[in-house]
């Protein structure tokens, strides 16, 4: 069964300036376990896409199934990652990356082995007690990457997570998801809009442009993906080929003649 | 050479040591011309000295008591029954004010987040409370001395309404302005809307809560103040304005002296409490 | 893309929602939702008070038609209270008030506003303003009023006095605190332009300040009227206070009501039109105009 089901899926927005199609019947199949990176450029629709298949928007037609059932609102079986810094600022570490467990009623002590477990798999176990206000910002989406895997969803949707952060502790960061995708098994659903960070993690690549799916491309790379690939001559062709799809092969700016 | 754009001040605290001086230097010598022109110079600005001698005279405000005869009963003026006098007005005062905080807490913090549990009544609810909140609530004082009489239980009555309507805005408000993102996260992660408020909510509006509370407590100030220089028999506001009536500036200095400690004590101890409860605040 | 995170049900799932549509018709709308918000508001708060007041006696707590009739019967010229030496009505009052308080208010507000602005950024007048502001910030200025009340009477002079100096306190303290708070990168940009201080000043310092200075202002003012009537309770021959006073010694409920709530009015009023100017004066603002 494939973890997501997307068909006909249309949402339309009331603006100030009229109505606005963000998603103009999209279609998508997500088997199980893919790492499925969406990737357009600025108002492409990807991010309505993902907070579609969180169950946090109501489609204005079209249906979405997860696992077989159809999503009509946020469950726990579909963890978000957000794009904002959204660990809790009054939770010490260790209390946000249980906090889903809490939320289905999972004792405590059973609890804290799992989150102990998480801490770890982030390198996070020395900062259990601390506030996340005494955490960098990379240290925190580590605290929103244990939180989303210690709740166990098997889908994770993740919105332009490391966006904010700098190369290197992005790339730790890719490791990190990747060594805990392999290692749980989990469906992932990855929005972005650096075309490096598609091809470093995603077994597929969605591309979407105003609000339609309009290339669907399979990524064959082994991994582990090192930084040889940005040498492999299929790897720039893709690349090359993507950069085109979001609007960078046909442009160059030109100064009127002074 | 040094260059650079000047762009912020700094706090530097041996200024205020300084005004201190300043001021108390600029007091004997004003008081001291005063003192050289007017027939009654203690109903302009007394001197220092004669002001730290009024500390007897307080004794008139002694109602009698731990072995010290009330000066009206045959009682001597004694400094210690004039820091007596002190003591006690200021704890019937603090006491007043205490308890009409803790009514306003309760009402405004409690009832903003039994109100604020539902967000098309929580919105509703700003209208009128903006409404009440208008209106000149220190002058509903005599109201309030009319229904309830000129008593401590007035006056508590008076600091719970004025001070809880602020704190019950200020918790409407606070329950507001969470950002979306937290109880978006609590969501997904599967917590029920109970668990929201109370994992979500309730700490979150604390420093934004904090600002309103201190709003409320120097508002509770005045209030305690009002209530007893308008009506009530005892406490500090009373025995200034019993010092007032007879233009005794010494005394009138004395009792501002610990209201103002008084005031600037709850206030410290609160910041205290506030910096404790959201200590994960950035 | 324009949209905006609304919620439904019970405090609960976060929905993303189009902001309300555009037009003069849907501002006409929003308006008329807004009006209508407001009216049943008000009219929950009459209903609250007419079913309170069938428990009580009309001296404890008069019905609200008999507040009206308070209110129409001594608008203009009050005549039971006259017999107390009372001059005019409510209104001339309510007018005496509003002007203290308002001229009180602009007059110490604009002295803080400049004081606050300054001791961010020149040190002498910091130094010089901290110890009021620190002393002032918390502890209340009616401690004051008795010595007022002493050297200078009970009277207008005395209000005016408690009034400014508690809105120059407020407006110094916040001006101060949104100036220190603004980042220096704004500063920092326009000196690397060739902006020197004076023009720093007034192109970034004051503008991006006047957000904080709207609110501080509408807190100052929102306890101002209050302070003010507190004034004339110690001792005024006109005001608000004093009617209050002559009211109750008269056991006339209803027109101690009548008046505050004639003050109250003013007071939203005023509070509204600070709104829309900070509406105006900050469409670049993106919170706090709301």
């Amino acid at each position: 069964m494939s973890a997501v089901n997307v068909t006909g899926l249309t949402v339309r927005f009331t603006t100030e300036t009229g109505v606005t199609t963000a998603l103009d019947h999209v279609e998508l199949d997500i088997p199980s376990r893919e790492f499925v990176v969406l990737i357009g450029p600025s108002g492409c629709g990807k991010s309505t896409l993902l907070n579609a298949l969180a169950g946090l928007l109501s489609p204005t037609e079209g249906t979405i199934t997860s696992a077989g059932e159809p999503v009509d609102g946020p469950d726990p079986r579909r963890g978000v990652v957000f794009q904002q810094d959204t660990t809790f600022p009054w939770m010490r570490v260790a209390d946000n990356v249980g906090y889903g467990l809490r939320a289905r009623g999972v004792p405590a002590a059973e609890r804290n082995v799992v989150v102990e477990e998480y801490l770890e798999a982030v390198g996070l176990s020395d900062q259990r007690h601390a506030w996340p206000k005494e955490l960098s910002g990379g240290m925190r989406k580590r605290v929103a990457i244990a939180t989303a895997f210690a709740a166990d969803p098997t889908l994770l949707l993740m919105d332009e997570p490391f966006g904010s952060l700098d190369f290197v502790t992005r790339t730790r960061l890719h490791d990190l998801l990747l060594a805990l995708w392999q290692r749980t098994g989990k469906t992932i659903v990855f929005v972005t809009h650096d075309v490096d960070e598609a091809l470093a993690l995603a077994d597929r690549i969605v591309v979407l442009s105003q609000g339609a799916v309009v290339d669907d491309i399979d990524v064959p790379f082994a991994r582990p993906r090192t930084d040889e690939l940005r040498r492999d001559s299929a790897a720039i062709d893709l690349r090359r080929h993507l950069l085109d799809r979001l609007g960078l092969a046909d442009q160059r700016t030109d100064l009127p003649a002074a | 050479m040094t260059f650079g754009t000047h762009l912020r001040t700094r706090h530097e605290a041996r200024w205020l040591m300084l005004a201190g001086v300043g001021l108390i230097a600029t007091w004997e010598v004003a008081a001291l011309l005063i003192a050289g022109q007017a027939v009654r110079p203690n109903s302009i600005l007394p001197s220092i000295p004669h002001t730290l001698g009024a500390f007897s005279e307080l004794s008139d405000y002694w109602p009698g008591g731990l072995g010290i005869k009330a000066t009206q009963d045959g009682g001597r003026q004694t400094v210690v029954a004039g820091i007596l006098a002190l003591g006690y007005g200021a704890l019937i005062t603090g006491m007043r004010l205490v308890l009409g905080m803790a009514l306003a807490t309760a009402l405004g913090v409690g009832g903003g987040l039994l109100i604020g549990y539902v967000p098309a009544i929580r919105r509703f609810a700003f209208s009128p409370l903006n409404l009440l909140g208008a209106l000149p609530l220190i002058a509903t004082l005599p109201l309030f001395a009319f229904w309830f009489g000129a008593t401590t239980q007035g006056a508590v009555l008076f600091i719970g309404f004025g001070a809880g309507i602020t704190l019950l805005r200020a918790t409407l408000n606070a329950v507001e302005n969470i950002p979306r993102r937290y109880i978006n996260n609590a969501r997904v992660l599967g917590a029920s809307s109970w668990m929201v408020y109370r994992t979500i909510i309730v700490p979150g509006i604390l420093p934004e809560l904090r600002g309103g509370m201190a709003i409320a407590l120097t508002f509770s100030w005045s209030m305690a103040l009002a209530a007893e220089l308008i009506g009530i028999q005892d406490g500090l506001g009373r025995m200034m304005l019993l010092a007032l009536r007879f233009s005794e500036v010494d005394r009138m200095i004395l009792i501002g002296a610990v209201f103002v400690a008084l005031a600037a004590t709850t206030v410290l101890v609160f910041d205290r409490l506030a910096d404790r409860a959201i200590k994960w605040e950035e | 893309m324009n949209v905006s995170v609304t919620q439904h049900r019970l405090t609960g799932v976060a929905a993303i929602r189009p902001k309300p549509a555009g037009g003069r018709l849907a501002t006409v709308r929003r308006l008329a939702i807004a009006i209508a918000v407001r009216a049943a508001g008000f009219a929950l708060l009459v209903a609250i008070w007419a079913a309170a007041s069938t428990q009580f006696l009309a001296v404890q707590l008069p019905r609200p038609e008999l507040v009206l009739q308070a209110l129409s019967d001594n608008l203009i010229t009050a005549p039971s209270l006259s017999l107390q030496g009372l001059q005019g009505g409510y209104l001339s009052n309510v007018g005496y008030t509003v002007a203290n308080t308002l001229v009180a208010g602009l007059v110490g507000g604009s002295v803080g506003f400049f004081v606050g602005a300054a001791s961010a950024r020149v040190q002498v007048v910091r130094n010089a303003s901290s110890p009021v502001l620190l002393l002032f910030g918390t502890v209340p200025d009616l401690v004051l009023a008795p010595f007022l009340l002493i050297w200078i009477g009970p009277g207008r002079a005395a209000q005016f006095v408690i009034v400014a100096f508690f809105c120059f306190v407020i407006l110094a303290i916040s001006t101060q605190n949104a100036a220190l708070r603004l980042p220096t990168r704004y500063e920092e940009s326009a000196a690397t332009l060739g902006a020197g201080p004076a023009h720093r000043f007034r192109t970034i310092v004051l503008p991006a300040t006047i957000p904080a200075i709207i609110g501080a202002a509408r807190i100052a003012l929102g306890t101002a009227w209050g302070l003010q009537c507190a004034g004339e309770l110690l001792g005024s021959e006109r005001g608000v206070g004093r009617v209050v006073v002559l009211s109750q010694q008269l056991s006339f409920t209803a027109g101690t009501i009548a008046v505050i709530l004639l003050l109250g009015a003013v007071a939203v009023a005023v509070d509204t039109a600070l709104v829309l100017a900070l509406r105006t004066l900050c469409r670049w603002s993106a919170g706090e105009g709301a």
